[in-house]
């Protein structure tokens, strides 16, 4: 998978480059590798982008997944492309009107047999191409039993607060997870005269291991869109939105509302930041203070996420 | 083109003209009036599409705030959906579809000038938006933003849109009356041109999605001004609701603006081809199973608001590009073997099928979840919509000008002009909206005023200005060309493209009550048979016995 | 396909001809009005989607606070209505079947029968939405549900008074003998569309009265 997103995109880059013609010459590959300190806030690419085109630095293993639908779906796109363009520049050059031309071509009404033939084709692949985009699709939905990182995140008029939850500690009545106390706040980094480059928080996660975020708004709708993670998905007031993600890469990740939220719609920003277990568990421990609860301990013993049913069944009675 | 009917009659003196044009019930003028009313607005809409592209052509907010940028995008979007494209294609098919049938009029030619009329009141309410705190909400107006936006424009807005909506179901019934009821001796549903057959079937899916939304946007006027609670979670409303209705009415939306379009194309390319359209009947089915399939894709609108079933609307949405490819294989068919002539119409319709393919294929994208989830309210989504919105209608609308435009006025557009209009306009959509899909790709986002100088997005976006301006540019040949031409005589050429259908079988500009005689209606080019006696389905035998089978 | 002689084609084309200058079918301005009712149709539809998506969503309907508005306690004025409405339907029916003997002065007696109980629907509409409102302190903003009642029954009252306007037209050309057994095409389009406004409402009643 990371093959075809990788070596696979840049071949394919060059397939688009006639397709494409003056415009990519025009932009030519840009190179972006400045995330942080831009006086807009975070840039939404991690420092080894390298593209523009084509799905790339895509980060986690359901990204990867949706990201590898691209290059075959562009093959075919291309293939059609070809093919009709091709079409009607050949018939606009063999089938103009010239001066001996002056009776009618042969009236041909239709043809049943071709009609059946370009309307199974179609057919055959557009439902191949439903069947292997559903199959991704179920990965990229598919949740754990029990993930390693749970973080509720609230967006609102236009800011972000990521809540850290203790993944053991989960209420099924009130279908919410107990609070860990860490909260890294987001609101809009507005350059000013003040403080022209605002200080922006990042939200530390760990890399190969399931993250669960669970998503509600405060007032209107937003959308938690990263980029590198080749997915969005709504933040609806009143509505808990879930999906998990597993980061495969460390690094610094800009994340943006996607849906119009209102007036500062384009400045609603946030960070995340992918590292390694022990240095999320040293921040997580930083960040906790001196006393971590049982359930972040358990965590750390159990960094794959394989925590007992039966220690989460205690849990979530001493919660209830 | 409002003076069309100056220069037309002899009337005596202007102000009878005025009146005359102010109490018409005749739907050629009708028509002629839509489709002026909808260029202005076309022009404003352009105006504001310059702003946002402006704003947006480099880093920075140089020009206007976040406050008007808000404000500008959703405008663009309302006046172009709404006020241009809609009543343009409305226009076209007042002014053209009871010509096609063989009518004298439409079957409600009063309710069909309150139709006009109520565009324009609800045109009125939508612009005055601007004067009252303006409508930052975008055209989707998605809720609980929507409800919450402290500002008067938002109610005249929903309010405008009303009335536009049940302007548009009056015009829907007048068509489909006409349609049903008004066809000429021997013309048969399946022998009526492509244009009224997706006349037709638009006027259907209005009938169907726009009470829809009416009744939508009736709730969020509740909610906004009487304290309702249909979309506020806190009083047990689901803000979720709004999507559904306004993407039941959004997605039929999308056909609405385009099967006219399509419907144009099948006229034109027949024409400049000299051949008949390949697989009328496979072209007929195709546009009826767009607009049944177009009540079936809503919520792929909504594929990343985790609240809808994926697969059934993903499959759906995949479905549909199988009758589109059915039209596309037909229109190239038509063409193959013909005898091609280049003038502006089967340019821009050449143009059309070029470019609305890839409309078409990177929709096709979009209905592949797990990517959509990636592009979903990015630049994608905005090329997109433009490849078919602007090489889509706007093509189609401007090939339907040039190809209807002697049968209005009298007299032919300059092709010269014509020309290098069409092809500032093609090269200006896709220099303004090609790169929009690596953008999208890249993780910009929609309906954002400003973004990150680092981002890798300022040539792409630079380039994609320069192409709205020529977008713009475009317009100007084509305003110089109706001026000089209006100002020549008439010529009165009743057939100037060697037509097949019935409206070129009067005179241009036609009579008020029409044409005198009508060709015998035989197959769907009545005005072809009669004057090419022998080769279509004229009264004398076909020759050749394989084109019977697909075509009887 | 062998209807190639001139003789046969010709004959094809009166048939033709016949078919479409007899003008068979429904009348042009009643196939409007059809058309009219089928979009009011939607436009109902969209407003009980919004009743049902809220009674399917909320774990609690009608959500706490509000008050299920019982159709069987006194004064009973939802059963009441919509007997009176119900009965509507039958004396149109009945000034239908008269028109179309040619009975002009049955006609005008039933369809004022039909204003005078489209006027008591009116009377007893109001009357409950003052009821509600000042005894019982509901109103659209009281919540969804409250929002959801009045917007429906609001709606519904708006076209039994666009059917009651109708209706008067109705009496007034009537009145002045301008129907006979065969022309009375205005009659006709307001007698569909007094139908559906009754059939609207014993799908709000069951809506919102019978189903819990």
């Amino acid at each position: 998978m990371q093959a075809s997103g990788g070596r696979g995109g840049r071949l394919a880059r060059l397939a688009l480059l006639p397709a494409a013609g003056l415009l990519l010459a025009a932009c030519g590959v840009q190179p972006n590798n400045n995330p942080t300190s831009d006086s807009l806030g975070p840039s939404l690419f991690g420092e080894t982008a390298n593209g523009i085109g084509f799905p790339h630095d895509v980060v986690t293993t359901e990204g990867i997944a949706s990201a590898g639908l691209y290059l075959p779906i562009f093959l075919i796109a291309v293939a059609i492309f070809i093919l009709i363009e091709g079409l009607l520049l050949f018939m606009a050059w063999r089938f103009r009107r010239r001066d001996k031309d002056t009776g009618l071509p042969s009236q041909v009404h239709g043809h049943n047999k071709l009609e059946i033939i370009w309307t199974a084709i179609p057919a055959l692949v557009v439902t191949v191409l439903f069947i292997g985009s559903t199959m991704v699709l179920i990965d990229v939905e598919a949740t754990s039993e029990d993930p390693a990182v749970v973080v509720d995140v609230e967006g609102f008029q236009f800011g972000w607060t990521f809540k850290y939850m203790d993944p053991a500690a989960y209420d099924p009545v009130t279908d919410k997870y107990a609070e860990t106390g860490i909260v890294i706040p987001f609101s809009p980094a507005l350059p000013s005269a003040e403080d022209p480059a605002p200080v922006v928080q990042e939200a530390i996660l760990p890399v190969d291991v399931p993250i669960r975020f669970r998503l509600n708004s405060l007032d209107v709708i937003h959308s938690f869109y990263v980029p590198a993670f080749f997915f969005k998905r709504d933040v609806i007031p009143g509505r808990t939105n879930e999906f998990e993600i597993t980061i495969e890469q460390p690094g610094v990740y800009g994340g943006q509302c996607a849906e119009f939220c209102g007036l500062s719609h384009g400045r609603m920003f946030f960070t995340i930041r992918a590292v390694e277990q022990a240095e999320y568990e040293a921040w997580v421990a930083e960040k906790s203070g001196a006393a971590p609860t049982t359930a972040e301990a358990e965590t750390g013993e159990a960094p794959e996420g394989d925590t007992e049913p039966g220690a989460e069944d205690e849990t979530s009675e001493e919660a209830a | 083109m409002g003076t069309a009917g100056a220069h037309a009659g002899t009337y005596v003196s202007r102000r009878s003209t005025l009146l005359e044009w102010l109490t018409t019930t005749d739907h050629k003028k009708i028509g002629v009036m839509y489709v002026v009313t909808a260029f202005t607005f076309f022009m404003i809409g352009g105006v504001l599409a310059l702003g946002i592209r402006t704003e947006l052509a480099v880093p920075g907010l140089q020009m206007i705030d976040e406050a008007t940028y808000n404000q500008l995008f959703g405008m663009h979007a309302v006046m172009m959906i709404f006020l241009f494209v809609m009543p343009m294609t409305t226009g076209l098919a007042n002014y053209i579809v009871p010509l096609q049938l063989g009518a004298a009029d439409m079957s409600f030619p009063r309710i069909n000038a309150l139709s006009f009329w109520m565009l324009l009141v609800g045109a009125i309410l939508i612009v005055s938006a601007f004067a009252f705190g303006g409508a930052p909400t975008g055209w989707t107006l998605y809720v609980p933003l929507s409800v919450r936006v402290q500002a008067t424009g938002v109610d005249l807005l929903l309010l405008g849109l009303v009335v536009l909506g049940f302007s548009s179901i009056f015009g829907a019934i007048n068509f489909l009356v006409t349609i049903f009821k008004m066809r000429a001796p021997g013309m048969g549903l399946l022998r009526m041109p492509m244009f009224t057959w997706t006349t037709l079937v638009t006027a259907v899916l209005l009938l169907f999605s726009l009470p829809v939304i009416a009744a939508g946007l009736i709730m969020i006027f509740i909610d906004r001004n009487y304290g309702g609670g249909f979309f506020d979670p806190a009083a047990g409303g689901s803000p979720i609701l709004w999507q559904h209705i306004f993407w039941f009415f959004g997605h039929p939306e999308v056909y609405i603006l385009i099967l006219p379009a399509f419907g144009v194309i099948s006229e034109i390319l027949p024409v400049f081809s000299r051949k008949p359209l390949f697989g009328y009947k496979a072209f007929v089915i195709a546009t009826a199973a767009i607009g049944a399939l177009g009540f079936t894709v809503w919520a792929h609108h909504m594929f990343t608001t985790g609240a809808v079933f994926l697969p059934f609307f993903s499959f759906f949405t995949f479905l549909i590009a199988v009758p589109t490819g059915v039209k596309f294989f037909n229109w190239l068919a038509t063409m193959w073997g013909g005898h091609l002539r280049f003038d502006t119409p089967m340019l821009y319709s050449v143009g059309f099928i070029a470019l609305f393919l890839i409309g078409g294929l990177d929709g096709a994208f979009l209905a592949v979840v797990p990517f959509d989830f990636m592009v979903q309210d990015t630049y994608w989504v905005v090329s997109h919509i433009h490849y078919v919105l602007v090489a889509g209608a706007v093509f189609a609308i401007f090939a339907a000008l040039f190809y209807w435009f002697p049968k209005m006025a009298g007299r032919r557009l300059s092709e010269r002009l014509g020309k290098v209009q069409f092809w500032i306009l093609f090269v200006g959509t896709n220099l303004a909206f090609f790169p929009q899909h690596m953008l999208g790709l890249d993780g910009m986002i929609r309906r954002i005023p400003d973004y990150s100088g680092n981002a890798g997005w300022t040539e792409l976006n630079f380039i994609s200005t320069i192409g709205a301006f020529l977008i713009a540019a475009s317009v100007l040949p084509f305003l110089w060309n109706v001026f000089v031409t209006l100002r020549k005589p008439m010529e009165h050429e009743s057939d100037p493209w060697d037509g097949n259908s019935l409206e070129w079988a009067t005179t241009s500009p036609p009579a008020p009550w029409n044409c005198e005689s009508l060709p015998v209606i035989r197959s769907e080019r009545p005005w072809f048979d009669q004057k090419y006696p022998g080769v279509g389905h004229g009264p004398t035998p076909p020759t050749r016995p394989e084109t019977e089978g697909a075509s009887s | 396909m062998t209807v190639n002689t001139e003789a046969l084609d010709r004959q094809v084309h009166e048939e033709e001809l016949g078919h479409d200058a007899r003008r068979g079918g429904m009348d042009p301005a009643l196939l409007g009005m059809m058309l009219f009712i089928a979009s009011e149709v939607m436009f109902f539809a969209a407003l009980f989607a919004a009743y049902f998506n809220a009674k399917a969503t909320l774990p609690v309907f009608p959500p706490e606070g509000a008050e299920f508005i019982d159709a069987f306690k006194f004064p009973f004025l939802p059963i009441i209505m919509t007997v009176i409405l119900l009965t509507s339907s039958l004396t149109m029916q009945l000034a239908t079947m008269r028109i179309r003997r040619g009975d002009r002065t049955g006609l005008n007696r039933a369809v004022a029968l039909t204003l005078i109980l489209g006027l008591a629907f009116l009377v007893l509409w109001a009357w409950e939405y003052v009821l509600l409102l000042t005894e019982h302190d509901f109103g659209i903003d009281s919540g969804i549900y409250g929002t959801l009642f009045y917007t429906l029954t609001g709606f519904h009252g708006a076209h039994v008074i666009g059917g009651v306007i109708g209706l008067g037209v109705i009496l007034s050309r009537g009145l002045a003998g301008q129907f006979t057994k065969r022309h009375h095409v205005a009659f006709e389009a307001v007698h569909y569309y007094w139908h559906f406004v009754d059939v609207v409402w014993v799908l709000l009643f069951l809506t919102i009265y019978l189903l819990k």
